[in-house]
């Protein structure tokens, strides 16, 4: 089915040059932290330095005396009093969240609530390096206040309370309401169990590591101002910095050059990181008459960024010794900061991956989610993360209990609500999509492209010659599917027959300018070549993604092909009003676009270019716009069956691609070393649109997913609260060098959801990958880790504890 | 950072003297990798007004053989150690070391004389703006103590400090029984490291390490390395261990106490034995009689223990 599909296609399935490539590659890319503007000051905000703590006494004479130091802002400067910014809960666009309410943010508190939190003072000078010597240079009294980092220690009843008296807490006040989920029972399931175990888990607190740091210039154009910014939502931001500086939206411009990376951070505009440093710099830049740049050092960015939230607990399994899994009991801690927001999100991804792609029937789930002395959580490299671990770790376990290989126990159990994998492509069918087993398929081509059969083995059973145990390892999962319910794209017909796809800049790195003039070349008929996304600020009419990354393909190729067609009905409309005697007694449903011309479908050789109408289109020669039309998608019709629990909007979501990866390492048991020798990412796009990008994000995926399993995590004091390795250097993310290869494979079932059935791919492999290696460091040492990252001195430590 | 002034003098003699004449606030910088990070970061006890560059003063690089020695400058780039035909033929520990060491971008900034000289990665010693006034600094505490120690010492304090030396090419330098040559004096290189606190080394502040001399070394060597990471990254336990055609053994570990650890017990264990598996695994378990974990409260450092066992075993094996 997926070829004969592929056949039909001229521009999709073929690699190009990416559209962004010459000049990432060559260094002429743009970013944000590239905007230096004439005349420009630099501003800095001081960040909490200690896990909870209140200034006592602050004395800023010796940063004052340093040349180049143009203004100080502190926290009691009456110029900033009742100074508040815009929170979560107080826009119509996020209201949707939580139903939790918080007060307006301070804008620059005396009190911070985490180490790295922005408060107490800012430094506002000619240069950054003045900026970071004055900073330093700052005299700061703390009072040091109780504080507490793990969620399970905080709803303990002796634990400091962070916000006493806030009513939508629930326990001894830091527990934020949570989610409780079951289905089944439980119980009865576990006693019906051939064997019944419990694991510990836990995800470490990870930050996004973009290469760009967060940084904002302003600058005001009389009483409108411009903001150049190194984020994922300029609409946002503008709606936001509107807010806080009481401004008309239209009053504000966000201009986003490119982004040195995003993964999701850059999309939360609500974070002092992205509305508290725009804030400054237009504040600044109003006050001195000069444009600002604020901007966060890569400590501060290690410090005071959302992170993913750390999560430890156990999960309990039920199952038999054919593999088949009768039940799973989900207990998490999840530690957050500012509490409220998307916590609510991590705790439901803790158990839908079971609901989503398995017949498990009977599932329970636990979340305790509490404030921390940790930074604000949110949902970056993906919110699924403990989701799609929990399915993973409890496919390995339960394969490893009873020597079963792991593939058969994904087969086994793969389903939906509860249901077999039959249950789940009925629904399909009865839609009239396709139904091809997306889990069989994607199993098949990786153990034939893995040597999946001659390479697994026993757990412990294979020692190499250079004294290494051999291991292999396999995770399985959904491909995304995800789709956001509203986008609008823009296409616009140029005089020369070229088009533009119109649309706010976001750019994540994902060669999205390339796939989607490939989509739009397809949809409307016209060469690649003629079409390109040339992204614009806030102000352009259409909101392309929001948000991009996650549902980035599949919600922009629907609209795109949307207005695809309305451009091409508007082109045919112009082409019969010409009188051409190629189109003589035609309608336009008569008429067909494909490789730049137009023509009659019942006489192909009389074509006429697409430019000799559009040019046509211009009463005058100067006039910069030729034919537009707006293409909007308001959402994706897959209610296709009702759910009774689940997402806050009851909505429903079958997810019929799939997606599976195969791991192969070898572990010291010396050093408790793991050498990854190979990889092989098999994930069912659906249709595949750019070769290149998806094999790229495939790579990129398999990455971020190892890196979090293997070495990266937030290290704290305890004594103290302090993060310990706030730099590249100590915080350790994967290299090149610590894999040796990759492989990416690509199924094609039309099956994922977006236009012609295609997919998303990269941040899915991200997020399955941690769980295999977990799996694969099993079958080679024979001990269970599960707790991660996998470092040496826990593959030690259990080696230990084995003997 | 802030504006610092740099000097390039074009002899020893006048970079020492740039030193003398500026004892507290004037540093050596080699290929920067490690002095200009630390400026960046706030965390040097006197913010430097100048730096003095030994990049313009000829003759400090270079790797040849030279009557009994081998002598290898000491701003020679660490890559060209670990690109060296000869000392991967014959002192193939220290090119292994070089090899392990950072990135390709840092081997070719750094110098041999950086990386012997480099401050420990303490991350308290090493967090900004000195915000840990640890003992190293002048202060009372070391906060590893009661805090995380994963990475800290196995081998005891130095006057109340759990840091450790993170050099990779010290462990081989030690092996290889090499010596600094400064423009005062030759120290062999045990000695070059200091116990003292804050310092790093026993060199005088207007001290310059002009190049290392090593014997003639004509056994077999090997350097091994366990890190979290494959590349930039610092030991979490490296060691070398070189045997020379007589049979007598040099081991030594490092990141395992603040300066690099001489493990005379592993050599003794292996002296005059036919190496085995068996044999090596005991002379890990014999360099680490000694060891101690400091618990803290965090990831105990209790695995470095076995790990250095592991890497002892390795390296002597390695010389199989």
């Amino acid at each position: 089915m997926a070829d004969e599909y592929k056949d039909d296609f001229l521009y999709v399935g073929k690699d190009y040059r990416r559209k962004d490539g010459p000049e990432k590659a060559m260094g002429t890319a743009i970013y944000a932290s590239d905007i230096t503007l004439p005349n420009s000051l630099f501003a800095k905000v001081m960040t909490c330095p200690w896990a909870h703590a209140k200034i006592k006494k602050m004395d800023t004479s010796k940063a004052e005396k340093i040349e180049g130091v143009v203004d100080i802002i502190r926290y009691d400067d009456p110029r900033i009093k009742d100074t508040k910014l815009m929170s979560s809960w107080n826009h119509p666009f996020t209201a949707y969240l939580t139903e939790n309410v918080e007060e307006l943010k301070d804008f620059l508190p005396s009190e911070g609530f985490y180490d790295g939190e922005e408060m107490g003072v800012i430094i506002v000078a000619e240069s950054e390096d003045i900026c970071e010597e004055a900073m330093n240079a700052v005299e700061v009294e703390w009072e040091q206040l109780p504080f507490v980092l793990d969620p399970e220690d905080s709803i303990k009843k002796d634990a400091p309370i962070y916000y006493p008296g806030r009513e939508t807490m629930i326990g001894n006040g830091n527990e934020i309401p949570g989610c409780e989920f079951s289905m089944g029972d439980v119980d009865k399931a576990f006693k019906e169990s051939d064997e019944v175990w419990t694991v510990p888990v836990a995800e470490p607190m990870i930050n996004w590591v973009g290469a760009e740091m967060p940084q904002v210039t302003c600058n005001w154009e009389g009483e409108d101002v411009v903001v150049y910014a190194h984020t994922q939502q300029p609409y946002d931001l503008s709606l936001y910095t509107a807010a806080n500086l009481g401004l008309k939206q239209c009053q504000v411009k966000v201009i986003t050059p490119y982004s040195g990376g995003t993964f999701g951070e850059r999309a939360f505009v609500q974070h002092f990181n992205d509305q508290g440093i725009t804030y400054i710099a237009a504040m600044v830049a109003k006050q001195h008459k000069r444009p600002c740049k604020c901007f966060i050092n890569r400590a501060d960015q290690f410090r005071s960024a959302r992170s993913q939230c750390y999560m430890h607990g156990e999960i309990k399994i039920g199952a038999n010794k054919n593999g088949k899994i009768n039940a799973v009991s989900i207990k998490n801690f999840t530690s957050h900061q500012r509490a409220g927001l998307w916590i609510t999100g991590s705790a439901y991804s803790g158990y839908d991956h079971f609901t989503d792609n398995t017949c498990v029937q009977n599932i329970k789930m636990e979340d305790h989610c509490a404030v921390t002395s940790q930074p604000p959580g949110w949902w970056f490299r993906c919110e699924q993360n403990i989701g799609s671990y929990n399915l993973g770790i409890v496919n390995s376990e339960v394969a490893h209990k009873f020597g079963l290989d792991p593939t058969d126990v994904a087969i086994l159990n793969n389903g939906y609500e509860g249901h077999d994998v039959d249950y789940l492509y009925n629904i399909a069918k009865e839609h009239g999509l396709p139904t091809r087993d997306s889990l069989k398929a994607c199993i098949e081509t990786g153990k034939k492209a893995f040597g999946w059969d001659s390479k697994f083995h026993a757990d412990g059973a294979k020692k190499l010659p250079n004294g290494r145990y051999h291991g292999v390892g396999f995770i399985w999962d959904h491909a995304w599917n995800d789709n956001v319910n509203t986008i609008t794209v823009g296409l616009s017909l140029n005089q020369d027959g070229s088009v533009n796809i119109l649309g706010q800049r976001d750019d994540l790195g994902t060669n999205d300018k390339t796939t989607y003039s490939q989509i739009a070349a397809e949809c409307i008929g016209i060469p690649y070549e003629m079409v390109n996304y040339r992204c614009g600020d806030s102000t352009a009419p259409f909101q392309l993604k929001n948000p991009g990354g996650s549902m980035g393909v599949i919600s922009q190729s629907r609209g795109i092909m949307r207005a695809a067609k309305k451009l091409r009905t508007a082109i045919f409309d112009k082409a019969l009003t010409l009188n051409l005697p190629e189109f003589k007694d035609a309608v336009v449903d008569d008429l067909d676009l494909k490789e730049g011309y137009v023509f009659k479908k019942s006489a192909p050789n009389a074509k006429v270019h697409i430019s000799d109408i559009a040019a046509t289109c211009l009463p005058y020669a100067t006039q910069p716009w030729g034919i537009s039309c707006k293409g909007v998608i308001m959402v994706y019709d897959t209610n296709v069956t009702k759910r009774k629990w689940g997402y806050p909007d009851g909505g429903t979501r079958p997810r019929f691609a799939r997606q599976c990866h195969f791991i192969e390492v070898e572990v010291d048991p010396d050093t408790g070393e793991i050498f990854m020798t190979n990889i092989n990412n098999v994930v069912d796009v659906g249709v595949v649109i750019s070769p290149k990008s998806c094999r790229g994000q495939a790579y990129g995926g398999a990455m971020q997913g190892l890196g979090r399993a293997y070495s990266e995590e937030y290290i704290y004091d305890k004594t103290y609260g302090v993060i310990l390795n706030p730099d590249l250097q100590e915080y350790k993310i994967v290299t090149m060098l610590d894999f040796e290869t990759a492989e990416a494979e690509l199924e094609e079932s039309h099956n994922a959801g977006g236009e012609w059935g295609c997919g998303g791919i990269g941040e899915d492999v991200a997020t399955l990958i941690p769980a295999i290696l977990s799996d694969a460091v099993r079958n080679a040492i024979g001990v269970s880790i599960t707790e991660q990252p996998i470092t040496p001195d826990k593959i030690i430590m259990a080696l230990k504890d084995k003997k | 950072m802030k504006n610092f002034k740099q000097y390039y003098p074009t002899t020893v003699d006048e970079a020492a003297k740039y030193l003398k004449e500026n004892p507290k606030d004037t540093y050596i910088v080699g290929g920067g990798t490690d002095v200009i990070g630390a400026m960046k970061d706030f965390i040097l006890p006197t913010y430097p007004v100048a730096l003095v560059s030994l990049d313009k003063i000829p003759g400090l690089t270079g790797i040849k053989e030279e009557g009994d020695y081998l002598i290898i400058g000491a701003m020679t780039k660490v890559e060209d150690l670990a690109m060296s035909d000869l000392l991967k033929s014959k002192y193939t520990c220290l090119a292994e070391a070089a090899s392990r060491t950072a990135s390709p971008h840092l081997r070719e900034s750094g110098t041999v004389g950086g990386n012997l000289c480099q401050m420990t990665r303490c991350w308290y010693f090493r967090h900004n703006n000195n915000q840990f006034d640890c003992v190293r600094k002048g202060g009372s505490t070391c906060y590893a103590l009661t805090g995380e120690t994963r990475f800290h010492s196995i081998f005891g304090l130095t006057k109340m400090c759990a840091a450790v030396n993170p050099s990779d090419l010290a462990p081989a330098m030690v092996a290889l029984n090499a010596v600094a040559v400064t423009n005062k004096k030759e120290i062999p290189i045990e000695k070059l490291w200091s116990f003292a606190v804050p310092g790093s080394t026993t060199l005088d502040h207007d001290e310059i390490i002009t190049s290392f001399k090593i014997p003639k070394f004509t056994g077999k060597s090997c350097f091994y390395k366990a890190s979290v990471r494959r590349t930039i990254d610092f030991p979490i336990v490296n060691g070398a261990c070189a045997i020379d055609a007589s049979g007598n053994a040099r081991i030594c570990l490092n990141a395992v106490a603040m300066t690099p650890h001489r493990c005379t017990e592993a050599e003794e264990t292996i002296k005059g034995k036919s190496i085995t598996e068996s044999l090596a695994a005991e002379a890990g378990a014999a360099a680490v009689q000694k060891a101690k974990a400091i618990p803290g409260t965090g990831t105990s450092n209790e695995y470095k223990i076995e790990i250095a066992k592991g890497v002892i075993k390795k390296v002597i094996l390695g010389c199989k």
